[in-house]
């Protein structure tokens, strides 16, 4: 009503600057895409500079497949935070898929496509446990993924204990190693996670419904939405994102063992939010994410060819994430900063 | 007639669990632990000895410590997922300082503090000031922390600490293991600070309800940093004993350790959400972990079972309190 | 009855037409960002008198409370209390100068117990140096001082130990108002204080609202949507529309249907 009167006012006075704002404003999603688009080209550039062997075909091939595994992590993690969940466990549900291969595949004699399946299905089995926990037992997510994380990473060294599992057959490397017009096979898993995730969030009736309960979870209530089907299919959802992510692990390394992506979900969470992705819940960026990812990515490839210490890159990277996530929260405040005295 | 006393009682009883909410929330963990000892003591030999007993309170002080942090952190409506790089950074301070330059070890002390208290003046401002939820915050904050620790000592470890420190490792005062003695000081503090100061309060007001404390005035701002440096006061703590109790200094020291502590803390009864932080329940907590962890080790059960009972044992506690109490659950 | 309806309103014309106002708003803006909350808002408040507040939602009555006690900066606009002028820079600030505010829902810490909430931000100390240097606080006096107070006040509060959650709405909104009357406000103001409660917790709410006026002459701001507890209370009553004031009439003077008029815009003013 009078809000848009005052807006229409406040234009012909502001001038560029306001038209400026509200063209932002109503695209949010495309700025914040956009600036950390504009972040991964800066970044790019800036390592380029140092050593112009960062932009080679071989350097860039490498990237991705570092980066695949990262990718399909986050697009899963989006939705979880998008639906104002969190998951700790996803490098423990790694572990227990990384498991199921050692053991079918190296210690047995189990065909490939036998010990993938088996290996997706544990994924989902142990994000549905997540799943449950949250959906029905209504344990905070970060509670159950705190105790699942350890739990998980127990089954695995329960089967595993210290042993390195070796010498997986060729099949299962050619998810890392095998190349279809120049890339790894990981990267188009990685590039299919990418578009399905963003088509299921931003065109289909369950991806309204993620934005929905991450965005008000009793709205959502009351116009029917299941909120706890919606909670449920999520996380089972980040445990099949997992075992996939184990699968071009286990490929990459042609190894596994119990202790195997430990730390990953705070690398995933960092993505997400660096992608611009809320913690509030009600908004997803997949997109955002997989420049996330890259940018994480760039950075460990682009210092560690700047040849600075990799202790020094433990520190930049932090520095790094809080400043943009600072800054980022700073800009969203911007208008509200001056009406809180406090 | 019998049914109007029983009905009486039942009221009586409400009554007084409404009163003390924490006393009703300390109780059945209190039976948890008792429940463990009592399996445990028949399951292993050797779990009711004296040498068991305080192996597991030495080991329990530093989490001890840590949990009554993270409870005031927690009771603030906050968290802190970057104490255990905290603790790296801490024993990076203490070796350098003592070991590397030769200062006295009570310089290496207070730097070491110090550098815990900026560590949580860090997290605070970029929490109540800039508002950066504080997960992301911390999140930041572990690589970054854990970063400068390597950046500091690399991967070397430093050794041969003067004896004092030695002391505050594995020495005993009155027949009691220093650690011990310094987590007790921690609980009395902590307990006292969150219950019967006026900035305690203010910090539960905050994490119950900010914007009621907000409207009374309260300065949620200093609120939300004060936990913080507490928090990171006392991680530096808790790497100093670490440190002092395996008489070395590694950047690695405390890697993970985030995680046990808020198991611990979540265990004790204190809200995820704010506004409810039960010290004593973090103490409870702490010991329940250890042992469980303890017993199942002398019980001979394989090492790795333990983090798969650790693990259901939490997710068990926490489905059960919210079924009790559905107003914890909030979305 | 009808007498002693009479007799109300004439007491009511008296007191609005009083003196000094003790509290008086002249010409306040807010904008939030390029958005115009409050355009132009005046009003003033006489020594013991019930002003009302009504208006649709988003008419700007919160904001306008808000504003005035410091919970929001003003964009521009000046406060005047007892004739003189003040900035009240903060909600700190609004409370030292005797202006205490009861919010719809929010003010009260649903975790802590009723004393705890009584006292929240202005905690009683320890008259030791505990108290004097450490900040302990003292329970015991805060827990009798409240006992006092609630019985003062013929509020019920069934069990002072328990977190006032725990409370039914109307107990917890007595709590809010006991509060503002302890802390001798010299204008409470009550924002929507008979939301989400039940009907006889309105009535006890509302007589608890004359208490307090009567026996300690203090001057109350009622926001409400209910006509009935305007007219039931209220000495004058303000109509917000869109940011702005359309009226200010004495109830003796005035109707419903007048005030509803002015309230969804059928009336032209």
């Amino acid at each position: 009503m009078t809000v848009e009167a005052e807006k229409a006012v406040e234009d012909k006075r502001g001038g560029i600057a306001s038209l400026l704002r509200n063209w932002l404003d109503g695209r949010s999603d495309a700025a914040s895409v956009g600036t950390t688009a504009l972040m991964l080209v800066a970044l790019i550039l800036l390592f380029y500079s140092v050593n112009e062997r960062f932009i080679s075909m071989r350097n860039i091939v490498i990237l991705l497949n570092q980066s695949a595994a990262y990718i399909i992590l986050g697009v899963g993690m989006t939705l979880v935070i998008a639906i104002k969940g969190i998951d700790l466990s996803i490098g423990a549900i790694v572990a227990v898929c990384g498991m199921v291969l050692g053991v079918l595949l190296v210690s047995n004699d189990f065909p490939v496509w036998v010990a993938i399946s088996a290996a997706i299905a544990a994924g989902a089995v142990c994000g549905a446990v997540n799943a449950f926990c949250i959906a029905n037992l209504r344990v905070p997510a970060l509670v159950t993924t705190l105790g699942t994380m350890v739990l998980f990473r127990g089954v695995a060294y329960v089967v595993l204990e210290d042993n390195i599992l070796f010498r997986y057959p060729e099949q299962l490397l050619w998810f890392a190693r095998g190349r279809i017009f120049g890339f790894a096979p990981a990267v188009y898993i990685a590039a299919i996670a990418v578009i399905f995730g963003f088509v299921l969030l931003n065109h289909t009736r369950f991806g309204k419904h993620v934005i929905a309960v991450g965005g008000n979870a009793e709205a959502a209530r009351l116009s029917g939405i299941n909120i706890r089907r919606v909670q449920f299919l999520v996380f089972t959802l980040m445990g099949v994102a997992s075992s996939f992510a184990a699968i071009i692990w286990v490929a990459r390394l042609n190894s596994t063992q119990a202790s195997v992506a430990l730390g990953v979900e705070f690398h995933t969470i960092a993505l997400v939010v660096l992608g611009g992705t809320s913690l509030f819940g009600g908004k997803g960026l997949i997109v955002g994410s997989l420049l996330g990812a890259l940018i994480l990515s760039v950075l460990e490839n682009g210092l560690a060819i700047t040849g600075i210490s990799s202790f020094v890159q433990q520190t930049l990277i932090g520095l790094i994430f809080i400043t943009v996530v600072a800054l980022r929260t700073l800009q969203a405040r911007g208008a509200s900063l001056a009406d809180e005295p406090m | 007639m019998s049914n109007a006393s029983s009905g009486d009682f039942l009221t009586a009883v409400r009554t007084r669990l409404d009163a003390a909410p924490e006393s009703a929330l300390l109780l059945p963990t209190l039976f948890l632990l008792l429940l463990m000892i009592l399996i445990f003591s028949f399951t292993a030999d050797q779990f009711l000895s004296l040498s068991v007993l305080r192996n597991v309170l030495t080991q329990t002080s530093i989490y001890i410590i840590l949990g009554v942090g993270l409870t005031i952190v927690l009771t603030s409506g906050e968290i802190d997922i970057s104490i255990g790089s905290i603790i790296g950074l801490g024993a990076m301070i203490l070796g350098i300082s003592v070991v590397n330059l030769g200062f006295p070890i009570g310089i290496g002390l207070l730097a070491t503090l110090l550098v815990g208290v900026l560590c949580g003046l860090m997290n605070g401002f970029l929490t109540a000031v800039v508002r950066v939820p504080s997960i992301i915050v911390t999140l930041g904050a572990l690589t970054f922390f854990r970063g400068l620790a390597y950046l500091l000592g690399g991967g070397t470890v430093m050794i041969g600490f003067p004896p004092f420190l030695v002391w505050i490792g594995s020495g005993t005062f009155i027949g009691v293991p220093v650690p011990v003695w310094l987590a007790l000081i921690a609980v009395i503090f902590g307990q006292l600070f969150l219950k019967s100061t006026r900035t305690g309060q203010h910090i539960i007001a905050v994490g119950g309800n900010a914007e009621a404390a907000r409207l009374a005035g309260i300065n949620i701002r200093f609120s939300k940093i004060l936990a913080f440096v507490i928090m990171g006061a006392l991680a530096a703590v808790a790497s100093i004993i670490m440190v002092a109790r395996l008489d070395a200094a590694q950047s690695v020291m405390g890697a993970g350790i985030e995680l046990q502590v808020l198991a611990a803390v979540v265990l004790g009864g204190t809200s995820l959400f704010g506004g409810r932080g039960v010290i004593l329940g973090s103490v409870l907590g702490a010991l329940i972990l250890s042992i469980l962890q303890t017993g199942l080790l002398l019980s001979g059960v394989v090492q790795f079972w333990q983090l798969v009972a650790v693990g259901a044992l939490l997710i068990a506690v926490v489905a059960l309190r919210i079924s009790y109490e559905p107003s914890e659950v909030q979305s | 009855m009808p007498s002693g309806m009479q007799t109300g309103a004439d007491r009511r014309a008296t007191r609005a037409d009083a003196g000094t106002p003790v509290l008086e708003a002249r010409n306040i803006h807010k904008n939030f960002g390029g958005v115009r909350a409050l355009e132009d808002v005046s009003f003033h408040l006489n020594k013991g008198e019930i002003l009302g507040i009504v208006g649709d939602n988003g008419a700007g009555k919160s904001t306008l409370i808000k504003t005035v006690t410091g919970a929001y900066r003003k964009t521009s606009g000046e406060i005047w209390l007892d004739g003189k002028h003040v900035e009240v820079e903060n909600t700190r600030k609004a409370r030292e100068l005797g202006i205490e505010t009861v919010y719809q829902a929010s003010g009260l810490v649903e975790v802590m117990d009723a004393p705890s909430n009584l006292f929240l931000g202005r905690e009683m100390t320890r008259s030791n140096w505990l108290g004097n240097a450490l900040g302990f606080i003292n329970r015991r006096k805060m827990r009798v001082e409240t006992v006092e107070l609630l019985k003062m006040l013929n509020i019920e509060v069934r069990n002072l130990a328990a977190p006032v959650r725990n409370l039914s709405g109307g107990q917890q909104q007595s709590v809010a108002v006991g509060r503002a009357a302890y802390w001798q406000g010299k204008i409470i103001i009550l924002d929507e204080p008979a939301n989400n409660i039940g009907v006889d917790q309105q009535r006890a709410v509302l007589e608890l609202v004359e208490r307090v006026r009567d026996t300690q002459g203090v001057s109350f701001i009622l926001i409400s949507h209910n006509m009935d507890h305007i007219f039931n209370l209220a000495d004058r009553v303000l109509v917000m529309r869109n940011g702005r004031t359309v009226g200010n009439l004495r109830i003796a003077d005035t109707s419903r249907a007048e005030v509803v008029g002015l309230i969804t815009g059928a009336t032209i003013t």
